[in-house]
């Protein structure tokens, strides 16, 4: 990784700080903390949205599968194509419970071309707001069987899942409030 | 380790050199249990920790390597951790409050620590100054090469809120009754770019 400004630019902002403090987040006083907050981070994340059911399926490694599928692509070239690591991509199609960064959902929605938001709703975390958004992913889920190659009943379930997400003016309060 | 960055030594009244690097190891974890921690809570000797804690350290890191989901950086010099940051890449922390772009992704800071001398808020004599600048523009950084546009978001303990509020001109979006009521602060697209951009 490479910064972003250079020294001199640090030296200046610097030298012009006050002395003062910075710190931000988890109190950090011993390496146990560290090595705790490392472990947290690596946790798939729940959100807290007090009452809302959760997603109980996995309905966005479904469409990436699907559309590995539809393309012919195995895991390395999809992580490719839409510029993320294989190992992310494996663990979304593996791990139902996996939440995917951000980038990857935004590069996700670009390759697809639906809207990112709509692919938040499809997040592990994502509580169900929405029956038109549950009834379309369960229509969607049932349309799909692991062949090599998708038959025509499952590519036009895929395209019609496509479609539903494009359309999607629905929201999620899984935003980290 | 990725750069050699500026510290501003504030005995000596100069800058002297630090280095900037990414990811964690034993030396770090001991040099935190052993420069950190008695100062924080004056653990005698006696009360550093065994053996068996270090062999669960060196377990835990084995397992926590190339993580897919956070970052954690540090800044040495003279041979000690000047201070240490984790940042998550995604998440549902990791979706932008900010009005300028509601749910945008972005790079949220787990944790952004110094060593305790280099807290005003604990010594009358800091040692350094800029470990809190360096680690924040290494997330700017990061937030960029994720083509996350340089956005980042913060819970900030009470005594560096004036600094992300006023130093880095962060948005202070209240505080958050999620997080120990404490403050949350974002550095919006635009905000990122003029910081960059800035010229004191």
């Amino acid at each position: 990784m490479k910064l972003c400004v250079d020294n001199d630019w640090l030296r200046r902002q610097i030298g012009n700080d006050p002395i003062a403090d910075a710190e931000a987040g988890r109190v950090i006083r011993r390496s146990a903390d560290v090595v705790k907050a490392a472990e947290a981070a690596a946790q798939p994340q729940a959100v807290a949205v007090a009452g809302a059911p959760k997603r109980g399926d996995a309905p966005l490694a479904l469409l990436i599968h699907m559309t590995r599928r539809r393309d012919r692509l195995t895991i390395a070239q999809f992580a490719e194509r839409i510029r993320v690591s294989a190992d992310e991509i494996a663990a979304i199609e593996k791990d139902p419970r996996y939440s995917p960064r951000p980038r990857t959902i935004h590069n996700l929605a670009e390759y697809v071309k639906v809207p990112a938001k709509a692919l938040l709703n499809l997040l592990p975390d994502a509580p169900v707001v929405d029956q038109s958004l549950d009834e379309a992913v369960y229509k969607f889920a049932a349309s799909s069987d692991d062949l090599s190659g998708l038959s025509r009943a499952e590519r036009r379930g895929l395209n019609d899942f496509v479609k539903f997400l494009t359309a999607y003016k629905g929201g999620t309060e899984a935003d980290g409030k | 380790m990725i750069a050699t960055v500026p510290l501003f030594d504030l005995g000596r009244g100069a800058f002297c050199d630090a280095s900037l690097f990414q990811g964690i190891d034993l030396d770090t974890l001991r040099s935190i249990e052993a420069d950190w921690t008695p100062i924080f809570d004056a653990a005698a000797p006696e009360n550093q920790p065994e053996d068996a804690h270090w062999e669960w350290a060196a377990k835990a890191l084995q397992a926590l390597q190339n993580p897919l989901s956070y970052e954690l950086f540090g800044i040495e010099a003279d041979a000690r951790t000047q201070g240490m940051m984790l940042v998550l890449k995604g998440g549902p922390k990791c979706f932008s409050r900010h009005p300028e772009h509601p749910r945008a992704p972005l790079i949220y800071v787990d944790f952004l620590a110094t060593a305790p001398w280099n807290r005003p808020g604990l010594t009358a004599t800091p040692t350094y100054k800029g470990v809190g600048r360096l680690l924040f523009m290494t997330a700017v950084s990061l937030s960029i090469e994720e083509e996350f546009a340089g956005r980042i978001g913060l819970h900030s303990l009470p005594g560096a809120e004036a600094f992300y509020r006023n130093r880095l001109n962060m948005t202070d979006m209240g505080k958050d009754d999620a997080y120990q009521n404490l403050r949350y602060f974002e550095l919006s697209t635009t905000q990122a770019r003029q910081l960059i951009a800035a010229r004191p």
